[in-house]
């Protein structure tokens, strides 16, 4: 059993110092994922929390040597999706920006990438995020998404190509 | 032409060095015959290579990121959940419904226990601090705003031994949501917010109940939320 198995393990015990463990270990994933898909602060720190809650809640259907980090981007996916869907209702609050006025040209690149990025459609924006900030291979990105492979290449294609195109001017 | 159709579906593939074998070598033989698959090409590697420039967000402390602190206190009550949640789903129903109960009684003098304290007007900065006391993080700018400028009713009292702070606000008439004819519920932590419109008129209805997550939001719904409203617009 690996290290992360016999957290698991433990957690469906109720045992909090082994969830204390998992949630450190995965953490900063599930909110990177969430901020770049969502591209705020705020809306991304609430799926963090759900994110968490749902997996205490739901430990205990969970195998200990089943693949964790695909349930937790899954779980994470789904519920950006339903915060999308609430923000609508809402004025966004503009980002704070920390990397333009600090003359990073590489930092200001990136910051118009995610930039970008918010203008693509969650069908495209989510396996560019998985892709590029995850690491996650084309398969990995297929079982989180609960789509074929095919679909995962072709969405990739399509939202590099618009990436593309939004950025024309600095590609 | 190498393939009767496009090969857009594995350009991305190709162009990131992932597809291999046979397969690579029909893309790279049907790219150099297909015009259109040749931009797209071009298009993806720039696409890829942008993309590339994110990186995952830094998430080093409570200010950039969900912190244990903050998760710690609802596995607890989550806990209690599974334990038993029938009854205590029952008992906060209960409260809820006396919660209602209290407000349309808080308009006598005589206010209930329960209900300690209602005010009216414009949401002061210590109507939001009523709300924030019960929530560990700050409030959504966005909802803040939202509040800013309605008039509305805070109370707070307790369901199930646990504070609970009820705002309801009645949003101006060119509020965003008065267009909106659905209400609409935004979860931000354990701060409910809810909104729709009535009689060409807004209300938004903000409630914090510690832990208690999608629970709060069936109070909101079952309690006399409409009992609420009418409360809120004769004031």
């Amino acid at each position: 059993m690996t290290a992360q198995a016999d957290a698991v393990e433990a957690c469906r015990r109720g045992d909090e110092a082994a969830f204390r463990w998992l949630f450190e270990a995965h953490r900063t994933r599930v909110y990177s994922t969430a901020r770049h898909i969502l591209g705020q602060d705020a809306a991304a720190k609430d799926v963090a929390q759900h994110v968490f809650v749902t997996l205490w809640r739901e430990i205990g259907r969970i195998e200990p040597t089943g693949e964790l980090s695909t349930w937790l981007y899954r779980v994470t996916v789904n519920a950006c999706l339903n915060e999308r869907r609430r923000l609508k209702w809402f004025v966004s609050a503009p980002p704070p920006d920390r990397e333009s006025g600090a003359g990073q040209e590489g930092a200001v690149l990136a910051r118009q990438v995610r930039d970008a990025l918010a203008g693509l459609s969650a069908k495209l924006r989510i396996p560019i995020v998985l892709r590029h900030v995850e690491g996650l291979s084309y398969d990995e990105i297929a079982a989180v998404l609960g789509c074929s492979l095919g679909t995962v290449a072709s969405r990739l294609s399509r939202g590099h190509q618009a990436l593309a195109s939004l950025l024309r001017e600095i590609a | 032409m190498i393939w009767a159709r496009h090969a857009t579906a594995d350009l991305s593939r190709y162009a990131e060095g992932t597809l291999s074998g046979p397969r690579a070598g029909a893309v790279a033989r049907h790219v150099l015959a297909c015009r259109r698959c040749s931009r797209q090409l071009d298009r993806i590697r720039t696409g890829v290579r942008l993309a590339s420039l994110l990186r995952p967000a830094a998430a080093p402390d409570v200010s950039a990121g969900v912190s244990w602190a903050e998760i710690q206190p609802l596995l607890r009550t989550q806990s209690r959940h599974r334990a038993t949640t029938g009854p205590r789903f029952a008992l906060a129903a209960a409260a809820g419904v006396a919660l209602a109960a209290g407000v349309s009684l808080a308009r006598s003098p005589q206010a209930p226990d329960g209900v300690v304290a209602q005010t009216s007007g414009a949401p002061t900065l210590l109507e939001t601090a009523a709300v924030q006391a019960h929530h560990s993080r700050t409030i959504d700018p966005a909802v803040r705003l939202d509040l800013r400028s309605a008039r509305a009713t805070a109370i707070t009292g307790q369901v199930d031994n646990e504070p609970v702070t009820l705002l309801v606000a009645a949003a101006p008439s060119d509020d965003r949501a008065a267009s909106r004819k659905r209400p609409s519920f935004r979860a931000n932590g354990n701060l409910k917010v809810w909104s729709w419109s009535r009689a060409g008129q807004s209300f938004a209805l903000v409630s914090a109940l510690p832990g208690m997550g999608q629970a709060a939001c069936r109070l909101c719904h079952t309690s006399g939320a409409e009992a609420l409203l009418g409360r809120s617009t004769t004031l």
